[in-house]
């Protein structure tokens, strides 16, 4: 139903001894399938059924029933296991053939089994959605180097095709395991990625990521410590540079553009874009003052003075964005591009010769 | 009130192609009218209820419930809704549902949300809604909700932000988006916008365009559009277009016809359409149809199948070229960029259609 880079032949040439045996292959297929599903309803999760769900997804990966299947038997040998540890009577005979050191060996060999599976079709959901339980399976029961072990494979794979969103994302999932956040490496790995290929996007976008965590300004989150290297300045630079000989590489490749507009506007602090004052309105939602911003920000109630022929104004800041629902939701110091001032006192009517003025200082 | 705008934009847009149309229509059918082989294209999905037997047949029977809506989508896109066998595709359809209201694949196949909303979409399309306890399927998707209110596929946990989409465009096709947190679930895809204004599978993941549909499609639905950046998003949408006139889902990728569905849809729902030529799309979209077994394959050459019939098709008609536009497809009914049902569908169930591009 979905076929990608498949070369058409017109039915009138195929080779016939080969779609036969495609057709006879189609044929055990729809068996095996048929099969699994019926011990599924039976609710026969065993050995037999591990044995048959493997042979299912060797030939079609994308089966996940199959792969729930067995995730469902891993599960209750992993149960069963938990619980024989934690018998406490020594003259109980063991509850089950199942041992953390037997389940421990399961899951390894699911590694391996996915191994090989990926390196077949590294592009279905259903390998990285196993993956990923079976590394938390094994996390479980310990493990302490599973991680950087993870962490090397994926790199292997990242060498034989830079591009896998796959393998980015369950990169970032292993990123998000370890015990601390460490931007700099991040982006020390998107650095060599880069350099290796100025035309990998994936590594320009993990790099946005490591590098609005490790200088997070204004209103962004800082995720990292900063680093010894220095300041925002001096990350900005050394981006541009990098940008740079990307694009006198090759100036038609979107990659570095895009992630300099981005840099650009990252870097540059919010600017201040549009004043509006508003006659005098009976109706309590008009804003009489709004002051639209390049970016988000915040603490504008500390740091805007709004003054009337030179005497400040008392008055209500708002963040505005999207309406009521978001009013209603206000954090303690919501950050907005747009804010409205509601003046204790209305403002004098437009044609009045009052001056109005704002002072801003904001971090 | 923001999708209103979005689509007085698009009706400014489609006033400066109609002008271009008139000189086609002048001359007669548009070139694009005259490459289109709808009746191949309805052989080519009737054909395919017949053909079980292949091995392409045996390795997708997971995802058996969204073949079956690709196919149908496509003959009501092409006036041929009427030579589905609709009885017999909405009994199968309920064989699929499990007790706890979810749909799978097929038969027997573990119920998931993608499956859910292909079955949703179907009987939609069938008008047979009043086959399925609509509170039950309501509730089954809205269970897959967590507390950051993105959504997993199934029980076994798998978050993606093409499950957010899934969720509401189900319950609202159901009438239930009230049993969700819905602003969570926006605050969900706003986490995972990125540098370039797109969208990740997940929070941190990079720019896809399949990813930007299902966002901007959420968003959407949610009337929560204005938290996107247009310029940004339209831009990077825009550089999708390659030499040869196709769409591709990422930088340096190559173009894919379903592209036309993922990227357009998002461009049309963002009121830039017009950022990419129009004419080399809709020619690289013909170029990739078997002329002589109907059917649309993933690029010029290639074998074709059911899920990039369905997109080239949809993309067509959201470029523009349905009956009811000068130098459209005789043929060619209205998709809409959202909910990616015709526009029928959602007339005749009273949902919102998006403004005409």
């Amino acid at each position: 139903a979905i076929m990608h880079g498949v070369k058409r032949v017109p039915v009138e040439e195929r080779d016939a001894a080969l779609e036969a045996a495609k057709m006879a292959k189609a044929q055990k297929l729809m068996a095996l399938s048929q099969m699994i599903l019926q011990r599924k309803k039976e609710g026969k999760l065993d050995e037999e059924t591990l044995k048959l769900t493997l042979k299912a997804v060797e030939t079609n990966p994308e089966f996940y029933t199959a792969w729930n299947l067995r995730r469902m038997i891993l599960k209750l040998r992993i149960d069963s296991a938990a619980s024989t540890s934690t018998a406490t009577d020594a003259s109980t005979p063991s509850a089950s053939e199942h041992t953390p050191q037997s389940v421990q060996t399961l899951l390894e060999q699911e590694l391996e089994l996915l191994a090989g599976a990926i390196a077949k079709s590294p592009k279905t959901y259903c390998l990285w959605v196993h993956r990923q339980w079976t590394v938390q399976a094994l996390l479980d029961l310990g493990n302490p180097d599973l991680l950087d072990k993870e962490l090397g494979l994926c790199a292997e794979l990242l060498r034989a095709d830079e591009r896998n969103f796959h393998c980015w994302a369950f990169r970032l999932a292993l990123r998000r395991l370890a015990p601390a956040a460490d931007a700099a490496a991040d982006l020390a790995f998107t650095t060599d990625k880069i350099n290796a290929n100025f035309s990998n996007y994936s590594a320009w976008h993990y790099r946005s990521k490591a590098l609005a965590s490790l200088h997070a300004h204004g209103t962004q989150q800082r995720t990292a410590a900063a680093p010894a290297g220095g300041g925002l300045k001096e990350a900005v630079d050394a981006e541009t540079q990098l940008v740079e000989g990307a694009v006198y590489t090759d100036p038609l490749d979107q990659s570095p553009w895009i992630y300099l507009r981005w840099l650009v506007s990252w870097a540059l602090p919010p600017s201040l874009l549009l004043v509006a004052a508003r006659p005098p309105s009976p109706s309590p939602s008009s804003p009489p003052l709004l002051l639209a911003f390049s970016a988000a920000v915040s603490g504008v109630a500390a740091g805007v003075t709004v003054t009337l022929n030179a005497a400040p104004l008392t008055g209500k800041w708002e963040a505005v964005e999207g309406g009521e629902r978001t009013r209603a939701q206000a954090p303690a110091e919501p950050a907005s591009q747009v804010w409205a001032f509601y003046p204790t006192d209305p403002l004098p009517p437009p044609h009045s010769t009052a001056s109005l003025s704002l002072s801003l200082s904001l971090s | 009130q923001r999708s209103k705008k979005f689509g007085e934009m698009a009706e400014v847009e489609s006033a400066a192609r109609d002008s271009a149309n008139v000189e086609d229509s002048a001359e007669g059918k548009s070139s694009e009218a005259q490459k289109f082989c709808i009746e191949k294209h309805r052989q080519y999905v009737l054909k395919l209820q017949e053909n079980t037997n292949t091995f392409e047949y045996a390795v997708t029977e997971f995802l058996r419930m969204s073949g079956i809506y690709w196919g149908l989508t496509t003959m009501h896109l092409i006036s041929a809704g009427d030579q589905m066998k609709s009885q017999e595709i909405a009994e199968w359809v309920m064989k699929c549902q499990h007790p706890s209201g979810g749909f799978g694949g097929s038969i027997n196949h573990d119920p998931h949300m993608l499956y859910t909303l292909s079955a949703v979409q179907i009987l939609a399309i069938l008008d047979r809604m009043e086959l399925i306890d609509k509170d039950k399927v309501a509730e089954y998707v809205a269970g897959l909700q967590k507390e950051d209110g993105s959504f997993v596929g199934d029980e076994w946990g798998e978050v993606d932000t093409r499950f957010v989409y899934c969720a509401l465009n189900c319950l609202s096709l159901l009438g239930q988006l009230h049993r969700i947190d819905v602003d969570k679930a926006v605050a969900f895809v706003v986490s995972a916008m990125n540098f370039d204004g797109g969208f990740g599978c997940v929070p941190g993941a990079e720019s896809h365009g399949g990813q930007a549909f299902c966002c901007v499609g959420a968003l959407a639905i949610a009337g929560a559009l204005h938290h996107l950046r247009p310029d940004d998003l339209g831009w990077w949408l825009c550089e999708r277009q390659v030499q040869g006139g196709g769409l591709n889902g990422r930088p340096e990728k190559l173009p894919d016809v379903c592209y036309s569905w993922w990227v357009l849809s998002s461009l049309v729902m963002l009121g830039r359409a017009d950022w990419i030529d129009r004419k080399a799309l809709a020619a690289f979209i013909l170029e990739a149809q078997d002329t002589h077994a109907g059917g649309i394959a993933d690029r010029p050459g290639d074998e074709a199948d059911v899920f990039h019939t369905f997109f080239g098709v949809g993309g067509l008609s959201l470029l523009g070229y349905t009956q009811d536009r000068p130098g459209g497809i005789a043929g060619l009914k209205r998709v809409d960029p959202v909910y990616a049902l015709p526009v029928e569908t959602l007339e005749r169930m009273g949902l919102p259609v998006w403004p005409v591009a």
